[in-house]
């Protein structure tokens, strides 16, 4: 097996290419070949075990919140410690969970392979990045012990200059985590130029390499503001820089701009490599070649683009200008409609297919409904007269909810099943798969339908009381909240059996077409002893009966 | 030599080097969106404080300011002739350019910390440390912030750009770099040209005000 | 893949360039024009820059991927600057700068 082509298809019996090297888990041992590696697949197996202990902190911090919300007074937590939660809660599942969750994981450790590679262009970048990361998740754990923080994940001034707690540290914090995130999309951008396999042009590539790209893209350009505009906060919460201070004449609301110009992209961040996930699934289950290839690849550029051109809808009642509002609330709809262009290419896609309804794909469903739904929610609070009404009420909450949990969370756990047996080789047992995620799907729903009511009935987001009269949707969504724990625990719990006592999965589990199935799962070291030459696209399901037969014996 | 230099993801020289110049470009582009969002509160605070901001910066030194601007573009100039040179294998020529680039830098910073004295001497200092005037109008304090903010964030990256330069005059001598092995020389140099296209744009933004 | 080659001529003519733009820049804004002078002064800096982004960092050379990073850099920054500053100049409902004497701020 001198020279892979990637045509030729992974027959029964036959153990994919480099499968006579060992595998990356079993190449090296000891504690120093994992630390200082520097294969992409070993450091997304180190980001897992990250973000993995981020989302459990994060959830933990959100079941405290749901618990505090079970009765309409004080439950169990005074008011600065609700402060304390909710602000923890969004630093640590948005930059310690969520923006890094699906590109340093599955990006890391699937993206080179599409590509035909044998690693990263920049490996010793890629392993400093994960240390950068796990610096950052240090000085923001250790700001957390020293005082927290009490200002909600927005920093909105100017309490966060005068907050007592660790505001300055949280901000270096953040800083530092958003250099871990450049160095990765620059890894990605600059592979995806230059290691592209012979014969892989742009438009044979796997979809998740495009909603990489566009991902990379706006990490790049946007993170630095983040970073500017919490450091000028850091700065002045230590040193009295007073940028944004009315007293001399500063503008608060400039301070929102600034960090709505990175945060607003940031949704983007989570969505987007969720988006290629769920492209990848779609295809994959479904057994079909995407409807329009072109036109889920161009969404995610586009969106990447018009996503920058929106962060003003943050602001309708912030004292924005009616001008400068109008504008945001208007191009905010574009976003709409590539998001559209991409679910109707999805519900298009199963036309025709054979489709099997393995858990990845039953994750595809439930990503479909929440997005949409969250989607929808979205542009009726992009509208600015009913943004007043439903402004910094918990409406908004459950509408950044479904699109982020619903959305970015639900294809995070898809990959995890999906790319299971390519990391580790093992299938996982596929009923408790199902029902887990069933009750992730329960869990979600009963946690945030009930506040989109709560919202519209007007109860404000942020407070730790409220009036009885919401009591009864409350104990839904508290409910739900701890459902939606449990199941994320046995999911994880299903894995983890998996990954000792599963059935060994062969090369190609699921009768995929797409590139990274071409490799032994687990791939050897170097994934491709020679550079492969591709000679299709990443989506031709023309074997079908084939394939669904191979399927069945690999069941 | 050059069979060590691949690296065994790359298939050959010409990719590896661009890639690594695409990254470079793109690390750039990344710092000077850091830089682009102060440009931006610079640019909200002139339009709020049209007369005020543009008063505070008014007793910024033209003179010595514009000397600075040229000593920067001199470096970049020697810069980029001391990438063409080891391009060249010249590397005794860009050793000694890449030097001179890094006095030049030194240069920068003796005329700026000169005129940084002068502002601590006269108060004119950020935030609320202010007290040049007694009772500034609104604006005139952001102007000042923002001028030493800004500039103070030029300074910590021309400390970077000379460090850099210096390291690879160094390793030019020793023979690290040539005809077969040049691209972090330019990838050095890029650093240092963006540090002098952002000073091309700080330059008439905080001194030539009138 | 080189289709133009940066040569010394063209270095030193960048360079002379250069200055003379910078003293075209410090000579317009002793006229006293006014608004109009910010306008002529970071045209001459956009000018500037395309001579040491095109020239010194050798970019009539490079990949178009490279001149496409530099492209994104300005539109965003250009994006960033321009949607922000619409803000405080068309504000109406609000005061458009707030007053510290009507409003004393402790």
């Amino acid at each position: 097996m001198s020279q892979a082509t990637i045509d030729a298809d992974t027959r029964p019996g036959a153990l994919g290419v480099g499968a006579e090297h060992p595998d990356y888990l079993r190449a090296d041992s000891g504690l120093r070949s994992w630390l200082l590696t520097k294969d992409h697949k070993r450091i997304a197996l180190m980001f897992y075990v990250g973000v993995i202990l981020f989302l459990g902190l994060g959830g933990t911090f959100a079941l405290v919140l749901r618990t505090e919300l079970l009765t309409p007074e004080q439950t169990f937590i005074d008011a600065n410690t609700y402060n304390q939660m909710f602000t923890l809660h969004g630093i640590t599942m948005v930059w310690l969970f969520m923006i890094p969750a699906i590109p340093t994981v599955f990006g890391n450790f699937v993206l080179p392979i599409m590509l035909g590679a044998k690693d990263l262009a920049f490996p010793r970048v890629n392993l400093a990045s994960f240390y950068v990361y796990v610096l950052s998740a240090i000085i923001l754990l250790g700001a957390m012990l020293a005082g927290g923080a009490d200002t909600g994940w927005t920093f909105y001034v100017p309490y966060s200059t005068t907050s007592p707690t660790a505001v300055t540290w949280m901000g270096i914090g953040i800083f530092v985590n958003g250099i871990s995130s450049i160095m990765t999309s620059v890894n990605f951008i600059v592979t995806t130029h230059t290691l592209r396999a012979k014969g892989l042009s742009w438009h044979r590539m796997p979809l998740f390499v495009w909603a990489s790209y566009g991902t990379s893209i706006i990490i790049l350009f946007a993170t630095p503001v983040l970073g500017m505009s919490l450091l000028l906060i850091a700065i002045d919460h230590t040193f009295g820089l007073s940028l944004f201070n009315p007293r001399f004449g500063g503008d608060p609301v400039l301070f929102q701009h600034l960090f709505w110009f990175y945060s607003h992209p940031a949704v983007y961040i989570m969505i987007l490599p969720a988006f290629g996930v769920i492209s990848e699934v779609v295809c994959s289950f479904s057994h079909n070649k995407p409807a329009s290839y072109r036109a889920i690849a161009y969404s995610s550029l586009g969106i990447a683009f018009v996503g920058f051109f929106t962060w003003g809808h943050h602001m309708f009642v912030a004292g924005l200008s009616e001008f400068d509002a109008g504008v945001f609330g208007a191009l905010s709809m574009f976003v709409a409609i590539f998001s559209a262009i991409k679910v109707f290419t999805w519900v298009a896609t199963l036309r025709g297919g054979s489709i099997s309804f393995a858990t990845p794909m039953l994750y595809f469903l439930w990503f479909l409904f929440l997005f949409v739904f969250g989607g929808m929610t979205g542009v009726a609070v992009a509208t600015q007269s009913l943004d007043v009404h439903w402004h910094d009420t918990y409406f908004v909450v459950a509408h950044f909810h479904f699109i982020m949990v619903g959305g970015t969370l639900t294809a995070f756990l898809a990959a995890a099943h999906y790319w299971f047996p390519k990391m580790f080789g093992r299938l996982y047992d596929e009923r408790v798969g199902l029902l887990t995620s069933v009750a992730v799907f329960i869990g979600f729903v009963f946690t945030f339908l009930p506040q989109f009511l709560l919202g519209n009935g007007g109860m404000p987001r942020r407070y730790f009381t409220y009036p009885e009269r919401y009591q009864w949707l409350n104990v839904l969504s508290t409910g739900g909240a701890w459902l939606l724990g449990a199941g994320l625990i046995l999911a994880l719990g299903n894995l983890l059996v998996a990954l000792k006592w599963g059935k060994r999965a062969g090369p190609n589990p699921w009768g995929s077409r797409s590139f990274e199935w071409i490799t032994a799962s687990p791939p050897s070291k170097h994934n491709f002893e020679e550079t492969p030459e591709i000679e299709r696209s990443a989506y031709e399901y023309t074997l079908s009966e084939e394939v669904a037969r191979e399927r069945a014996k690999a069941r | 030599m050059s069979a060590q230099r691949l690296a065994e993801q790359f298939e050959t020289l010409e990719k590896q080097d661009h890639a690594a110049r695409l990254g470079m470009w793109m690390f750039l582009g990344s710092e000077t969106l850091l830089f682009g969002a102060l440009f931006a509160v610079y640019a909200y605070y002139r339009g709020m404080y049209p007369s005020e901001f543009v008063q505070a910066l008014h007793h910024n030194s033209v003179a010595l300011g514009t000397t600075n601007t040229v000593v920067l573009i001199t470096s970049s100039f020697t810069v980029a002739l001391g990438v063409h040179f080891v391009r060249e294998g010249k590397t005794r020529l860009t050793a000694a350019l890449f030097a001179l680039s890094t006095l030049f830098g030194g240069v920068f910073l003796v005329v700026k910390g000169i005129e940084y004295a002068h502002h601590i001497h006269e108060n004119a200092l950020p935030g609320g440390m202010y007290s040049f005037v007694e009772q500034p109008p609104a604006g005139v304090v952001l102007g000042i912030t923002l001028y030493w903010f800004m500039t103070a964030l030029h300074g910590l990256h021309v400390i970077a750009g000379m460090i850099m330069l210096a390291a690879v005059a160094v390793l030019c001598l020793k023979g690290r770099y040539g005809t077969h092995r040049f691209v972090a020389v330019e990838n050095v140099g890029l650093y240092w040209h963006l540090v002098d296209v952002v000073w091309i744009f700080l330059w008439p933004l905080f001194y030539l005000t009138d | 893949m080189i289709s133009a080659h940066v040569t010394t001529p063209k270095l030193i003519g960048s360079w002379i360039a250069l200055l003379v733009l910078t003293f075209l820049s410090f000579g317009t804004s002793r006229l006293g024009l006014g608004e109009v002078e910010l306008l002529i002064a970071l045209s001459i800096s956009v000018a500037k820059t395309l001579i040491v982004l095109f020239i010194f960092m050798h970019l009539v050379e490079q990949r178009f991927a490279n001149r496409l990073i530099v492209i994104l850099t300005f539109l965003f920054i250009a994006l960033l600057v321009s949607l922000t500053v619409a803000d405080p100049l068309t504000r109406k409902t609000f005061p458009p700068r707030p007053d510290p004497a009507a409003h004393p701020y402790p």
